[in-house]
């Protein structure tokens, strides 16, 4: 809060505001708090579910608080090859979507923001439009493609059908920060002697990674989390990714919910070490690239 | 994401010094030479399933033809066996839009407040609020499903025992997963937990680029807090809004796993099917593929009139700026 505010604040405006002010300094920041907390709650939950038997998760009545604690939950998860395999599918499977997307989306998003050519228009309606497909409607035929190209199972198939449902958002993502960049820049570096290509990745991309970076976050959470495409193209229990893997703890043939919920902290992590990694840019990201 | 398509992109330039004879011959070739990867990728994964999805839902295609590979060309019977009867229109359609509806105006009015909130907090509590937001939102929806139907299971959960507690429900408790309206209030409060952390930062983002200066007068000429939000924040955010409304509507009809993975939603439970679940157990779990591709396509109209009405959003908000 600048100075301003602060002078602004002090400023009586209507009457009855004025015991509002008075305890506004102290309410708000716990309302700030709360916020976070709800935010947050499902991890609780998951925490101190991981730290207690199953069969003290699902007893009635229930109980928030573990009533008996188990500590060595991750480290069954960590040791269970099933988990290690599906660990392994999903950071296969959301690394590479994302890098295909970004490195198909970009000289795309590039294209359409600096130049005007026919079709450009129908080009950018086409792929705003297919953000509205939903994987669920085209499960079907995604598989019988598979089937046909006799890639059912493979990484190769969920890595494209990944990268082809997150295309839309990451090219509109991107033309919206390339437009946003002048014109004069690109000039200035054409001037001092760089080739096209040169631009892009010297002067270009740099200037533009708070959308990168937005682009590369919004691609790899849908690829981490995705689950019904999954659900019906990984049918080998080896090569299923996290999310469809994680529902085998809790079937009508075990009931490990203990496992189930460590599992869940387990595979969060990646993407809040992606979201360390990234996070000066982040926000900026979002907020420059949403409302331009 | 409102980003404009009318606006005019910069003429094509090219440094005649560096490449003189080869960069004119390739000029009209080379757009749809960048443009062939997402073209190939959205026309390859994306066009192909749905026209196949499209040609399955005029065929009989159960499990006699997935053996045979011979299904039978049927005409609209899959739509017509859709269509008919109450099952679509009471049961299925309500589910998908009502909730989709509550759950979106749940979503956007949690959101703005949060985003609300957000301007009024310290740098170091608001980077805190927001990162917990962005940790919230990469919950996946498999895992924070997982939660919800453990803190309202009927036997175990902690909602049961704390409402007994207050004396609000009978000792003998209350199945509410078998119960539509109580179901779906459940899976409301699971998608909007989930989406509106994302549409709060994203508001907030959309504030910050609202002039101060406009506020400061409208204080001195006495209007309220509430007055401003109103006629100050909301038409100047209507971009934004409009965005973060559309957006959730699309996200939160090709709602999946949230349905499917709470008790009931996977087949045993008609009662709770919303359109994309009806599809995927009348495909998968039952064999009909002509029935579910027809319920699938019916959903991408529906999908698709959402987008349309959002392309013109798009494209009137361009024209006022």
């Amino acid at each position: 809060m600048s100075a301003l505010d602060q002078v602004r604040d002090v400023r009586p405006v209507a009457s009855g505001s004025r015991g509002w002010r008075r305890v506004r300094p102290y309410v708000l920041p716990v309302i700030g708090l709360l916020v976070g907390l709800v935010f947050l709650a499902p991890y609780l939950v998951m925490l101190l579910n991981a730290f207690r038997p199953s069969a003290d998760i699902v007893q009635a009545p229930g109980s928030l608080l573990p009533r008996e604690w188990q500590w060595d939950t991750f480290s069954q998860v960590l040791g269970d090859d099933r988990f290690l395999s599906w660990l392994k599918t999903s950071l296969i499977v959301a690394a590479a979507s994302t890098a295909l997307v970004i490195v198909v989306a970009v000289p795309a998003a590039y294209f359409t923001a600096r130049f005007r050519f026919p079709g450009r228009t129908a080009f950018l309606l086409l792929v705003l439009v297919t953000q509205m497909f939903s994987p669920t409607a085209l499960v079907v035929g995604i598989y019988r493609e598979w089937f046909n190209l006799n890639m059912v199972n493979t990484y190769g198939a969920l890595i494209l059908t990944n990268a082809a449902f997150n295309l839309a958002f990451a090219t509109w993502i991107l033309h919206g920060f390339f437009s946003s960049i002048p014109q004069e820049i690109e000039e200035a570096a054409h001037l001092d002697g760089c080739s096209r290509l040169t631009t892009l990745r010297r002067v270009m991309l740099p200037l533009t990674r708070p959308g990168l970076v937005t682009a590369v976050i919004f691609t790899f959470i849908a690829a981490w989390n995705e689950y019904v495409v999954a659900l019906t193209l990984m049918l080998d229990d080896a090569r299923k990714p996290l999310p469809v893997g994680l529902t085998s703890y809790v079937t009508g043939y075990e009931q490990h919910w203990d496992q189930l919920f460590a599992a869940s902290i387990i595979a969060i992590v990646p993407v809040v070490i992606l979201f360390a990694v990234i996070e000066k840019h982040l926000v900026g990201g979002l907020t420059a690239g949403s409302v331009k | 994401m409102a980003t404009s398509l009318d606006e005019p992109a910069a003429p094509a330039r090219v440094d005649p010094a560096a490449r003189p004879r080869r960069v004119r011959r390739s000029r009209a070739a080379r757009p749809w030479l960048l443009l062939a990867g997402p073209l190939l990728v959205i026309a390859g994964l994306l066009l192909y399933p749905i026209v196949r999805v499209t040609v399955l839902s005029f065929q009989r295609y159960g499990l006699k033809e997935v053996i045979s590979g011979k299904p039978e060309f049927i005409g609209l019977d899959n739509y017509r066996e859709a269509l008919s009867g109450d099952y679509l229109w009471k049961t299925v359609l309500p589910n998908t839009v009502v909730f989709a509806a509550v759950a979106v105006a749940g979503t956007v009015v949690l959101g703005t407040l949060v985003a609300l909130l957000l301007q009024h907090l310290g740098p170091r509590l608001r980077a805190l609020v927001i990162g917990s937001a962005l940790v919230a939102w990469a919950l996946p929806a498999v895992t924070g499903t997982y939660v919800w139907v453990w803190i309202f299971d009927p036997d175990s959960g902690i909602v049961r025992r704390t409402l007994i507690a207050l004396g609000m429900l009978d000792p003998e408790g209350f199945n509410w997963f078998t119960d539509r309206l109580s179901f779906y209030a459940i899976a409301v409060l699971n998608v909007i937990h989930h989406g509106y952390p994302f549409i709060a930062i994203t508001i907030f983002a959309g504030l910050s680029t609202v002039p101060e200066e406009l506020h400061e007068a409208a204080k001195l000429d006495g209007a309220n807090a509430w007055r401003r939000f109103w006629s100050i924040t909301v038409p100047l955010m209507r971009p934004v809004f409009a965005v973060v409304t559309i957006l959730s509507t699309i996200w939160d009809f090709k709602v999946f796993a949230q349905i499917y993975l709470m008790p009931g939603g996977d087949g045993s439970n008609p009662d709770v099917f919303n359109l994309g679940v009806w599809s995927y157990v009348s495909s998968i779990n039952q064999n009909k593929y002509g029935l579910g591709s027809a319920i699938a396509v019916l959903l991408t109209l529906v999908l698709l009139v959402i987008t349309m009405i959002y392309v013109r959003a798009l494209f009137r908000e361009d024209e006022l700026q």
